[in-house]
């Protein structure tokens, strides 16, 4: 399994035949960079959208990736229309340019946990 | 036997020596109710205040929502898996404290989600502004970790709900609903001329601050199964969902469910109503895939003509409603999907982060981007200083007199997805 993150908490993530790839960019350039990843032969195992977070209420995503000889899922669709929506949605509000310290942290955990649920 | 809900028409509540109704007034012993919420070891403090309508009163943040009820005969209790046990529920009466509402507040993580204005332009978009409301303000033990803290919050608020609703237990009731618990083959051999309708729920089931439970159990790990409707107006549901204020299903909405209420009055005239079919909303892809392919399974070994879906939250969850309404309808059975939208400031953008060309009866229940200005109110039940980074706020959302302006999306259920709101649609 490949994880693409920028939320820094699960760089320290690890396990057998896990790989994480970390990157600090914004959410949206995260889903574009994981689109051209996908193009690899990488079939996404979670939604962009997970959890009930709307992409201007946070600024962290963690996807799954797994190599599958043919790839399923409509990763191509489900991350094009992701990245359509984060842009629809940075139109109407954007992210703060300053959180607290504290808020970051727990949005960061929140991300975290969410994604462990599916890593067993 | 059949299931009865004994509707007790609450018409204020007022702090008193003694929990108990009288005249249509809800009296409640503060000290006791407290000391009772207080006994849950993860519980630092819990402190119980009152909202009325009409007040100058903001609610910030809300986790939860529930309606005071007591199970007078009947197997089972309130809220099994968490105030009674596991035993199904559903049949028999439970008497409702019509007009109340238990509110649970208190910060879990520094991101608020949720308020509620008891007067002023947002009391028009919320139901609860209309409720006669008992505030629970939750201060968990130093150091809980966020599951512990997060549970603890949660089933103070359905403890709080099961105390009050205790006070209804020996009041005759104002009215009585009662609803038909006949099998499913003596439904469809009473009306074999009417269509065969079923109603799917959908429950958010994502993690930490985004699950359900079903009979105490996380909806994560379970496949679509079909459960009476009364199950669900007897509290086998109950929210974790802690995100996404203005569409996310507090348990109030389980217990009173506009669409089960209007397919249960249709029942026998116009449709069969063959039930409900919950199914949960997964992250994984596989796991929606999984649920969406049972749910059609299901549907499609009953017999099925028509469907009724319902959301719980927005964004991946409309990827699930896509799927069921798709393989549905490739099924051959009809469908109407229950929603709401994120339609930009204007409404003119794609309401919804997935479609499908099969979704074409589908009703918005309002856009969540909708802005709105309120004024300051004269009290503040929580924390009010966090707005700006609530579901609906933005930078320089509130104001230096106390006034905020926010996208609709930050009012609690003010776009829920099972029609239990305010807003409608005019045609030009």
């Amino acid at each position: 399994m490949v994880i693409i993150s920028n939320n820094p908490l699960m760089k320290d993530v690890s396990g057998t035949n896990i790989k994480v790839i970390y990157k600090k960019i914004s959410m949206l350039d995260l889903l574009k960079e994981s689109l051209e990843f996908s193009y690899e032969g990488y079939t996404l195992l979670n939604h962009p959208l997970h959890a009930n977070w709307q992409m201007n209420q946070t600024p962290y995503k963690t996807l799954l990736f797994e190599h599958k000889k043919i790839r399923e899922y409509n990763t191509t669709f489900y991350l094009n229309q992701s990245i359509e929506w984060a842009a629809n949605l940075a139109c109407s509000r954007q992210l703060p340019e300053k959180w607290p310290h504290n808020c970051l942290r727990d949005l960061q955990e929140i991300d975290k946990e969410n994604v462990l649920n599916y890593l067993d | 036997m059949d299931f009865k809900l004994g509707r007790i028409k609450i018409k204020d509540i007022q702090f008193g020596v003694k929990t108990e109704i009288i005249n249509s007034k809800l009296y409640i012993n503060k000290e006791e109710m407290e000391k009772k919420l207080r006994e849950n070891e993860a519980i630092k403090n819990v402190k119980v205040e009152i909202a009325k309508p009409g007040e100058s009163i903001r609610i910030i943040p809300i986790k939860d929502i529930i309606e005071p009820r007591v199970k007078v005969n009947g197997n089972g209790g309130v809220f099994p898996g968490f105030e009674s046990s596991v035993e199904s529920v559903g049949e028999g009466q439970t008497n409702v404290l019509e007009g109340v509402a238990v509110i649970s507040s208190g910060k879990i993580v520094n991101f608020q989600e949720g308020l509620i204005d008891m007067s002023g332009p947002a009391a028009d978009y919320v139901h609860f502004s209309k409720t006669l409301n008992i505030v629970l303000l939750i201060e968990p033990v130093d150091y809980l970790d966020k599951h512990a803290h997060e549970e603890a919050v949660r089933v103070t608020g359905l403890k709080a709900a099961a105390y009050i609703g205790e006070a209804g237990r020996n009041i005759k009731p104002d009215e009585v609903e009662t609803y038909d618990n006949s099998s499913l083959i003596e439904k469809v051999m009473r009306n074999m001329h009417l269509p065969k309708v079923v109603y799917i729920p959908m429950v958010l089931s994502q993690g930490l601050l985004h699950d359900t439970y079903i009979y105490g159990l996380d909806a994560k790990g379970i496949l679509p199964t079909l459960i009476n409707p009364a199950e669900l107006m007897d509290g086998a549901v109950v929210s974790g969902n802690c995100a996404g204020p203005c569409h996310k299903n507090v348990t109030f909405l389980y217990q009173n469910n506009p669409i089960i209420e209007e397919l249960s009055n249709l029942h026998g005239k116009t449709i069969c109503f063959m039930g409900a079919i919950i199914t949960n909303e997964n992250a994984m892809l596989k796991c929606k895939d999984r649920s969406s392919s049972y749910v059609a399974k299901i549907c499609k070994s009953l017999g099925i003509d028509g469907a009724i879906i319902s959301e719980d939250g927005g964004g991946n969850p409309e990827t699930d409603l896509m799927m069921n309404c798709r393989k549905l309808e490739a099924s051959g059975i009809k469908t109407v999907l229950v929603t709401d939208e994120y339609a930009g400031r204007d409404g003119g953008s794609q309401g919804l982060a997935d479609i499908t060309p099969e979704a074409d009866a589908v009703v918005t229940n309002g856009n969540g981007n909708m802005l709105l200005k309120l004024p300051p109110m004269d009290k503040v039940l929580g924390y009010p200083e966090v707005v700006e980074i609530i579901t609906g706020g933005f930078e320089g959302s509130l104001k230096k007199d106390g006034s905020i302006e926010v996208e609709i999306a930050a009012l609690t259920s003010s776009c829920n997805e099972v029609g239990f709101g305010r807003l409608t649609t005019k045609m030009r």
